[in-house]
C-alpha cells in the first residue's frame, strides 16, 4: 500500500451499486426511496394541515356574491356613499347600508345627481355582524333606479346628529370593506396596503377598537368636521394606533370624528 | 480543475446564516401586540369578539 | 444510454420524479384549502382566495427548503443523488409556484385599485422605515426576481453559454433569495399570525438548511485543507494501482489545490479532473459504466483516456498524463487542454518491465 497523504478513496465509504440518473435505479436506491418517498408525502400533508390549522380566526365577516340583494331607501354622499333604509323595527328607526363600488375604486361612483333621493339599489351583501354594506357596478344604471314611492323621509334625508362624547381609542384603522367581509380575514400585517390601497380609493375607513374581554366598537372614521377622512390617514392603516376624537351617531351609525394630528401609532 | 465556488459557498452560508437568524428574531420581537382599549358602553357596539 | 444536452429530454426516472412532486403539491394545496375553508368554532370563513394565496406560499417556501437540503443530504448520503437528479425540475416547480402566489397576490391584494399593481405593491405600504410595518412584500418580490432569473436560464443551453462559473455564481443567488424570503415571512405573516407553529416551523426549516449548508462546507474545507500541500514540481504520487477498486477512481490533490480523478478499468490507468463540465460533480466518486467515467450526479459521461463524451455528445473535459513506476501511479500536475487524448499507463505491462 503505497497510498499517498491526501489521497481520497470514495470506495471506503461507497461500495453500493450508483445511482446513474438514465438508467434503472438500483435495488439500494429503490429500496430507500420506497421508505422515503411516503415519507415525504406524510411530510407534505402533515406540514400543510398544520399550517393552515394554525391560521387565525378569518373574522365575522360574509360577502354574499352568489345572491342580489336589493334595498330602497334614500341615498347620501356625506361623508361616504350611503343608503339609510326605514326600518321600524330597528334602533333609531332606520339602518344605514354603506355603498362602494366593484373593486377598489368606490370614488369613481357618480352619486352626485341622485344624493338625497329615494332609490333603489341591487349588488352584493357584504355584512360583518350588524354592519352592512352593499358592492355594485361602477356604472349606475346597472344597479340604481328611482324608486316608486318618492317621498323623502325628513328622518332619513337628515338624520337625528348626537355627540356621544370625546375618548381616547386604542385600535386599528381598517377598510370597511375587506374588514366587513370581502376578505377574511382583512385585517392585519399581511392585509396592511391592500387596506391602504381600498382607502386611497374611495373605500370609506372605519375604526376597529377592541376591550380584549370580548367587547369591540367599529366606527365609522370621518375628519374632524364630519366629512371624508383625509388621505393622510393612509400610513396609519392597519397599524396599531391610538387617537382621541369624538364619537358622534348619525342616525343609527356611529362615527368617530378626528383630526389627523391626533393619530399615534401605539 | 476544482470546483471553483466550493469555499464561496461556504462563506456565503456563514456569513449569510447568522445575518439572517439575528434579524429574523430581532424582527419577530418588534412585532406589535393587538392594540386594546377601555370602550365606554355609549360606543359598545358588539359584545361578541371575533378572534 | 443518453444524457440531457441541448433539449429537454424526459426518461422514466424524470416522469416518475416529476409526477410524485406534482402529487405531493396537490396533497399539500388540497389539505390546506380544506382545513383552512372548514368552519371556524365561531362559525367564520375564510376567503377562498385569501387562503389560496398563503398555501401557494406555504408550499413555495417548503419547496424551496427541500430544494436546498438537497444537495447537502447528497453529500452527506449517496441515496439523496436519487433527488439530486431532477433537482432542476424541482427548481423550475417552485418557481411556478411561488409566480402563482406573487401573480394572485399582485391581483387580489393591490388590483383593480386607483393604481397601477405593481406601483400600489411599492407604495400602498410606505413605511420603510419601520420594522413592524415594513412592506414585506418587497422582500418576496425581490426573491421572486431571483427564482425567475434562475428559472429562466435553468436550461443547459444558458450553463453552456453563460460558462459554468457565471451560471453557478447566478444559481448561488437562491442562498440571499431563502434568506430574503425568511424576512418575507417574519415581517410578513409572522408580525400578525399569533400561533407559535409558524415561528417554529420557519426557523426549523431555515436552521434545518442552513447548518446542513454550513456542516457539508466545513466537511470540505477540512478535506480540502486535509490534502498535502505539495510544493514540488514534477509529477505528483498517488498510489498503487491495486489501491484503485476496479472501475473506480481515487481523488489526489495537486500542488495548486486541483483535484484529479484517478481511474482504474481495464487494467488501465487515466485521470481527468475531478470537475464534471456540466455542473462541477466530484468525478472521482463515479464509476466507470459502458467503458466511460459516468458523473454521480446527473450521469454525464466521459472516455477515461481523452475525457470526451462518447457521440453523439462532444463535452469535453481536462485529461492529465499518467505513468506508474515502481508499483505506484504518478500523475503529471499539468492539465492537458479539454479533450486531449492521453496514454492510459497499463498495469500488467508495466509490473513484466519492472
Amino acid at each position: 500500500m503505497t497510498k499517498v497523504e491526501g489521497v481520497i478513496d470514495p470506495v471506503a465509504n461507497d461500495t453500493d451499486e450508483m445511482f446513474i440518473g438514465w438508467a434503472p435505479a438500483p435495488a439500494v436506491d429503490r429500496r430507500f426511496l420506497l421508505g422515503a418517498l411516503p415519507l415525504g408525502l406524510a411530510a407534505s400533508v402533515g406540514s400543510s394541515w398544520l399550517v393552515s390549522k394554525e391560521l387565525g380566526d378569518p373574522g365575522a365577516g360574509a360577502w354574499q356574491t352568489n345572491a342580489t340583494h336589493r334595498v330602497t331607501g334614500v341615498l347620501s354622499t356625506d361623508p361616504y356613499p350611503m343608503l339609510r333604509i326605514a326600518d321600524p323595527s330597528a334602533p333609531y328607526g332606520m339602518r344605514t347600508v354603506l355603498i362602494v363600488a366593484q373593486g377598489k375604486c368606490t370614488s369613481a361612483l357618480q352619486l352626485a345627481d341622485v344624493a338625497g333621493k329615494v332609490v333603489t339599489a341591487a349588488g352584493a351583501l357584504i355584512q360583518r355582524k350588524e354592519r352592512q354594506m352593499l358592492e355594485v357596478p361602477l356604472f349606475l344604471d346597472k344597479w340604481l333606479e328611482p324608486a316608486d314611492d318618492g317621498s323623502v323621509s325628513e328622518a332619513l334625508l337628515t338624520p337625528d346628529v348626537e355627540s356621544i362624547g370625546s375618548f381616547e381609542l386604542a385600535g386599528q384603522v381598517m377598510d370597511s370593506k375587506c374588514f366587513f367581509g370581502v376578505m377574511r380575514p382583512g385585517r392585519g400585517k399581511t392585509h396592511k396596503a391592500c387596506a391602504s390601497l381600498c382607502i386611497r380609493g374611495g373605500i370609506p375607513p372605519s375604526m376597529w377598537v377592541r376591550n380584549g374581554a370580548g367587547g369591540e366598537s367599529v366606527l365609522l372614521l370621518t375628519g374632524e368636521n364630519g366629512g371624508p377622512m383625509p388621505m393622510d390617514i393612509l400610513p396609519f392603516v392597519a397599524d396599531p394606533v391610538s387617537v382621541t376624537g369624538e364619537v358622534v351617531r348619525v342616525g343609527d351609525l356611529l362615527q368617530l370624528r378626528a383630526n389627523l394630528a391626533a393619530f399615534q401609532r401605539v | 480543475m476544482k470546483r471553483p465556488h466550493r469555499r464561496l459557498h461556504l462563506v456565503m452560508w456563514v456569513v449569510l446564516a447568522p445575518m439572517t437568524v439575528i434579524l429574523a428574531v430581532y424582527f419577530w420581537t418588534m412585532r406589535p401586540m393587538t392594540p386594546m382599549s377601555e370602550i365606554p358602553s355609549a360606543i359598545e357596539t358588539s359584545s361578541a369578539e371575533e378572534g | 444510454m443518453a444524457h440531457e444536452y441541448k433539449a429537454i429530454q424526459w426518461n422514466g426516472n424524470k416522469i416518475v420524479y416529476d409526477l410524485y412532486v406534482l402529487a405531493a403539491i396537490v396533497a399539500f394545496i388540497t389539505v390546506f384549502m380544506v382545513v383552512g375553508l372548514a368552519t371556524y368554532e365561531s362559525g367564520h370563513t375564510a376567503d377562498p382566495v385569501v387562503l389560496f394565496i398563503r398555501a401557494l406560499g406555504t408550499c413555495a417556501f417548503a419547496l424551496l427548503t427541500v430544494v436546498l437540503a438537497i444537495g447537502p443530504l447528497a453529500r452527506l448520503n449517496k441515496r439523496f443523488l436519487t433527488m439530486l437528479y431532477n433537482r432542476r425540475h424541482l427548481g423550475v416547480i417552485t418557481f411556478i409556484i411561488s409566480a402563482a402566489h406573487f401573480g394572485l397576490a399582485l391581483l387580489w391584494y393591490h388590483g383593480g385599485g386607483p393604481l397601477n399593481p405593481f406601483i400600489s405593491l411599492f407604495v400602498s405600504n410606505s413605511q420603510y422605515d419601520s420594522i413592524p410595518g415594513f412592506p414585506f412584500e418587497v422582500l418576496g418580490f425581490a426573491a421572486f426576481l431571483i427564482l425567475l432569473l434562475m428559472a429562466s436560464t435553468s436550461h443547459d443551453f444558458w450553463l453552456n453559454n453563460l460558462s459554468a462559473p457565471v451560471w453557478k455564481a447566478i444559481h448561488m443567488l437562491v442562498y440571499p433569495a431563502y434568506a430574503l424570503l425568511v424576512m418575507h415571512i417574519v415581517l410578513g405573516a409572522l408580525m400578525t399570525e399569533k400561533s407559535m407553529v409558524y415561528p417554529l416551523m420557519t426557523a426549523a426549516a431555515f436552521l434545518g438548511v442552513s447548518g446542513l449548508h454550513i456542516f457539508t462546507g466545513m466537511r470540505e474545507w477540512g478535506a480540502d485543507n486535509g490534502m498535502k500541500r505539495l510544493k514540488a514540481k514534477g509529477w505528483v504520487e498517488v498510489c498503487a494501482p491495486e489501491d484503485i477498486a476496479e472501475n473506480r477512481a481515487v481523488i489526489a490533490p495537486m500542488p495548486k489545490g486541483d483535484r484529479v480523478a484517478v481511474f482504474r478499468y481495464d487494467n488501465k490507468i487515466s485521470a481527468v479532473t475531478n470537475a464534471c463540465r456540466h455542473q462541477n460533480g466530484p468525478l472521482g466518486e463515479g464509476r466507470v459504466v459502458d467503458g466511460c467515467i459516468t458523473c454521480p450526479w446527473h450521469g454525464w459521461q466521459y472516455r477515461p483516456d481523452d475525457g470526451v463524451s462518447p457521440p453523439p455528445f462532444t463535452e469535453k473535459i481536462s485529461t492529465y498524463n499518467v505513468k506508474i513506476e515502481g508499483g505506484v501511479i504518478f500523475v503529471d500536475p499539468k492539465p492537458n487542454k479539454p479533450g486531449v487524448k492521453t496514454t492510459p499507463a497499463l498495469i500488467d505491462s508495466n509490473r513484466a518491465s519492472a
